[in-house]
C-alpha cells in the first residue's frame, strides 16, 4: 500500500504506513481511493444497443381534398449481427388513388372563380423493398451500403448506396461522405406519347423510357454543447434521362382573348438533364425540460427552382412515459424556367409543363405528435398533421379570360401517421 | 424542479453471468435521458443532460461496460473471475494483475484504517447468518467454528501476490459497486460528459450538475419502507454519495434487532448501529467507506461522521 500522495504520512520500518495520529480517516481513504481509481486502464466502450433487433412498423393516410388519397404501410427490421455488423430490412407498400390536376387551364371563359382545376383520375399501388447493411471499418469509422427497388405498375425504380461515416475529436464530430445511383424505368399504360403534341392525337413514341440519377452526399455532425446539436449536410444531384410527366398536358388558348376555343392541349416536355444541390441544416437544442428541433434546406436547380423549408419541432416530455411534439413547416419555391400555366396558339416552346410542382408557390403545415413509451418497452407514436399549399392565382403570362380564372388550384391535405418501434 | 434519485442502501450482488442484458433509455419528463441497466445485483442507472439520443446511448453503454467488466471480474460468483480464483486457490498464492493488486491494497488500507472492523474476508460468516427479516439467530457455536476462517492479518499480502490460508474467502462486495461508479465516471469524464450522474444500485457519483447548473436531487431511501418512500432529498452537484444500511438485511428475536454488519472479530453484529448512513464525499468509494466505517462504529456512527467532518444524514 502506498500513501505517497499524502505529505507526512508514517511509514513502519518494513515499509507498511501506520495511521498518522491526528490525520483523519476521511484523508488518509482518499489517498487510497486516489491511486485505486487510476490502477485499472480506461476499456473501450460496449455498445449500449445491447438489443438485438429492431422494428419499426408505421401506417399513413394522407388526404388531399378532393384530389389524392394516399395510404402506406412501412415495415423496417434490423439485426445487429455482433459488435461491428447490422443489417436491416425495409418494406414498404403504398397505394395512391384520386385525382391530380393534369395541368390544363379551367376550359371556358366563365367568370367563376371556384371552379376546380381540370383533373385525372388514377390509382396506382407501389411496393418497395430495400436493404442495409452496415458495418466498422475501424472503432471510429462506419461503412453503410443500401440497395432498393420498388415497382408500381408503370414505374420501376432501383438503387445502390454507399456511406461512410467517421468520428472526430472524442465523437463530437462525425463527417458522412456517401454516393448513390439509381436508374428509374417509366412506362406508362399505352406508352410514352410523343412530347408537345396535340394530348388527343400524340402518337406513341416508345413503350418505355429510363432516367438514371446519382447522389453525391457531405454532411457533418457536430457536437457544440451539451445541450446542442448541428448537423449540416449537401447533396448535389444528377440526373438524366426522361423526366417529363407523361400524365400532365399544358392548355392552348388563344393568343388574345386567352380562349381555350378548340385547340387542344399538348402533352408536356421537360429537359432531360437536371442538376440539384440541396444544403440542409439542423440543430437540435435541449432545453431544462424540452427539445427543440430546428431546421433550414435550401434547394436550388437548373431548372429554376430555389425552394427553402424551414420546419420547427418541440419535444415536450408530459411524464417520464410521454411526450408531445408540435411542428410547424413552410415552404416557399420559385418556378422552373419552362413553367407555363399556358401557351398560346402558334407558339414552339422547347420545354413546357403546368404541372403545379413546377410552379412558384408555398405551403405552410402544422403538426402534433404524441409519443408513449411504457416503461415494458417499445414505443407508440401518432401523428397528425394539416398542410396547406397556395401558388399564384393569376400568373403574369396569363393571357385574356385566362387572367379571371384560379389558375393555381389550393391544395389542403391532412396526414395521419401511427407508429410503433421496439427493440429486443 | 429537482430529480429524484431513489437512493438504497446497497444489498449483496447476486450475480448471473453472461445472460443477455438490456440497457434501456429513455428521456424523464424533465428532459435527461435516462440510461438503464441491471449490474452488479441491482438496477443502475446513468442520467445525462444531453440532446442527442445516439451519443447518450454510446455514453451509457461506456458506464454499463465498465459495470459489467467489474461485475465479471469481482464477482465471488463468476467462475472466470479474479475473486473466485483467489477463494479457491485451496491455500496457494495467486499473483493479481495491477488493477486487482489496487483493489486488495485498497480494502488493506480500509481494514487499517477502520482498525480491523472493515474486513473483506469476513463474508466467511455469512454461512452462519442467514439475514432474511426472520428470527432464526445461529447458534453462538456455529459463529465461533467460522471465526479461524475470518481475519485479514491472517492473509499473507505481497503485491501482487496474494495467499489466503485454506478455508478463508475474500468478497469485495463492500467495494465493487462503489468502485464501479467510480470508474464508469471515469470513463465519461474522459468522454468529455460534465453534467452525469451515475447511480449504480443507490451508489452515486455526479460528473457535475444539470445542464441548467442546478443539482441532481437524489432521495434518501427510507428503510422502514424501501423502495417507497424518500426520506429527505439531497442536492448533489458533484461527487459522490452513498448509502449503508440494512434496510433489506436484519434479523429480530425477542424484539431485538440485528442488522448485517458483523463484528469480524467477534463474528456477531455491530450493536447499536444505526438503519442507514448516507454521507456525502469526494468520490464514491470514499463516501461508501466512510458509511460503511460508520456502520462499524456502531452507536458512535454520528460521532465519528461528525469528527470526520464530512457531510452524512443518519437514520437511526
Amino acid at each position: 500500500m502506498q500513501l505517497t500522495n499524502k505529505p507526512g504520512n508514517g511509514q513502519t520500518e518494513n515499509g507498511q504506513p501506520e495511521k498518522e495520529k491526528g490525520a483523519s480517516v476521511r484523508s488518509l481513504l482518499s489517498a487510497a481511493s486516489a491511486s485505486l481509481l487510476l490502477a485499472a486502464p480506461l476499456a473501450h466502450a460496449v455498445d449500449a444497443s445491447d438489443q438485438t433487433w429492431r422494428i419499426d412498423a408505421g401506417a399513413l393516410r394522407y388526404s388531399e381534398r378532393g384530389r389524392i388519397n394516399v395510404s402506406e404501410l412501412n415495415f423496417r427490421v434490423r439485426n445487429q449481427l455482433g459488435e461491428d455488423d447490422a443489417v436491416s430490412l425495409r418494406a414498404d407498400y403504398d397505394s395512391v388513388s384520386g385525382a391530380s390536376p393534369t395541368g390544363a387551364v379551367k376550359t371556358q371563359t366563365t367568370s367563376s372563380a371556384s371552379g376546380g382545376a381540370p383533373t385525372a383520375t388514377f390509382q396506382a399501388a407501389r411496393t418497395a423493398v430495400g436493404v442495409d447493411w452496415e458495418t466498422s471499418v475501424s472503432p471510429d469509422t462506419r461503412l453503410t451500403l443500401a440497395g432498393d427497388t420498388s415497382s408500381q405498375k408503370s414505374y420501376g425504380s432501383a438503387g445502390l448506396g454507399a456511406s461512410v461515416a467517421r468520428d472526430f475529436n472524442q465523437r463530437n464530430t462525425t463527417l458522412v461522405f456517401g454516393a448513390g445511383y439509381s436508374v428509374d424505368t417509366i412506362r406508362p399504360t399505352g406508352g410514352i406519347r410523343a412530347e408537345l403534341a396535340a394530348n388527343d392525337t400524340a402518337p406513341i413514341r416508345t413503350a418505355s423510357e429510363k432516367k438514371d440519377q446519382v447522389d453525391l452526399q457531405l454532411g457533418v455532425t457536430q457536437v457544440l454543447t451539451r445541450e446542442t446539436l448541428l448537423q449540416l449536410n449537401l447533396v448535389h444531384s444528377s440526373a438524366s434521362g426522361y423526366m417529363t410527366n407523361p400524365y400532365k398536358i399544358v392548355s392552348v388558348v388563344h393568343p388574345v382573348t386567352g380562349e381555350t376555343l378548340s385547340y387542344p392541349a399538348l402533352t408536356e416536355k421537360r429537359p432531360d438533364k437536371r442538376d440539384s444541390n440541396a444544403l440542409y441544416a439542423q440543430v437540435n437544442h435541449a432545453f431544462t425540460s424540452g427539445i427543440l428541433y430546428s431546421s433550414y434546406r435550401y434547394f436550388q436547380d437548373d431548372w429554376g427552382i430555389k425552394a427553402h423549408t424551414v420546419d420547427f419541432k418541440y419535444r415536450q416530455p408530459v411524464t417520464e412515459e410521454l411526450y408531445v411534439q408540435p411542428n410547424i413547416r413552410m415552404y416557399t419555391q420559385s418556378a422552373a424556367d419552362f413553367y407555363r400555366s399556358m401557351l398560346y396558339n402558334g407558339e414552339t416552346p422547347t420545354y413546357a409543363s403546368a404541372d403545379y410542382r413546377m410552379t412558384k408557390m408555398h405551403s405552410f403545415a402544422i403538426g402534433l405528435k404524441l409519443g408513449y413509451k411504457p416503461s415494458s418497452g417499445g414505443e407508440f407514436t401518432a401523428r397528425v398533421e394539416a398542410m396547406r399549399q397556395d401558388g399564384e392565382l393569376h400568373p403574369q403570362d396569363a393571357i385574356g379570360v385566362q387572367k379571371q380564372t384560379d389558375a393555381f388550384p389550393v391544395l389542403e391535405a391532412v396526414l395521419f401517421h401511427i407508429g410503433y418501434t421496439l427493440s429486443f | 424542479m429537482p430529480v429524484c434519485v431513489k437512493q438504497r442502501a446497497s444489498s449483496p450482488p447476486k450475480m448471473r453471468s453472461a445472460e443477455k442484458r438490456p440497457v434501456s433509455l429513455r428521456t424523464a419528463s424533465e428532459g435527461h435521458v435516462v440510461g438503464e441497466f441491471p449490474a452488479l445485483g441491482g438496477p443502475c442507472e446513468v442520467l445525462l443532460d444531453m440532446p442527442d439520443p445516439e451519443a447518450a446511448r454510446y455514453l451509457v453503454g461506456l458506464a454499463a461496460g465498465e459495470a459489467w467488466r467489474i461485475e465479471s471480474r469481482y464477482s465471488r460468483y463468476n467462475a472466470g473471475g479474479v475473486v473466485h480464483q483467489i477463494n479457491n486457490a485451496n491455500g496457494k498464492p495467486v499473483t493479481l494483475d495491477e488493477e486487482s493488486g489496487a483493489l486488495i491494497d485498497f480494502a488493506d488500507a480500509c481494514h487499517r484504517l477502520s482498525d480491523g472492523a472493515f474486513d473483506i474476508t469476513s463474508g466467511v460468516l455469512r454461512r452462519a447468518w442467514k439475514f432474511d427479516g426472520g428470527n432464526r439467530l445461529p447458534s453462538p457455536a456455529a459463529v465461533a467454528a467460522l471465526l479461524p476462517h475470518v481475519g485479514w492479518g491472517r492473509a499473507i499480502w505481497n503485491r501482487p501476490v496474494l495467499q489466503l490460508p485454506f478455508g478463508m474467502e475474500i468478497d469485495l462486495g463492500g467495494i465493487g459497486k462503489e468502485y464501479a461508479v467510480d470508474q464508469a465516471a471515469r470513463q465519461l469524464a474522459a468522454a468529455g460528459v460534465n453534467n452525469a450522474l451515475i447511480n449504480f444500485g443507490g451508489d452515486v457519483f455526479a460528473l457535475g450538475p444539470r445542464a441548467n447548473g442546478e443539482p441532481w436531487m437524489v432521495g434518501i431511501d427510507d428503510p422502514r419502507a424501501t423502495g417507497k418512500a424518500c426520506v429527505r432529498a439531497v442536492p448533489l452537484h458533484r461527487g459522490g454519495l452513498a448509502t449503508s444500511g440494512d434496510a433489506r438485511r436484519f434479523l429480530k428475536r425477542s424484539g431485538k434487532r440485528y442488522g448485517h454488519i458483523l463484528n469480524p472479530k467477534t463474528g456477531w453484529p455491530v450493536q447499536g448501529a444505526p438503519r442507514s448512513v448516507s454521507v456525502k464525499a469526494s468520490s464514491c468509494i470514499d463516501a461508501g467507506m466512510l458509511a460503511t466505517f460508520a456502520m462499524l462504529k456502531g452507536s458512535d456512527a454520528e460521532v465519528f461522521l461528525e469528527a470526520e467532518g464530512v457531510e452524512h444524514f443518519i437514520i437511526w
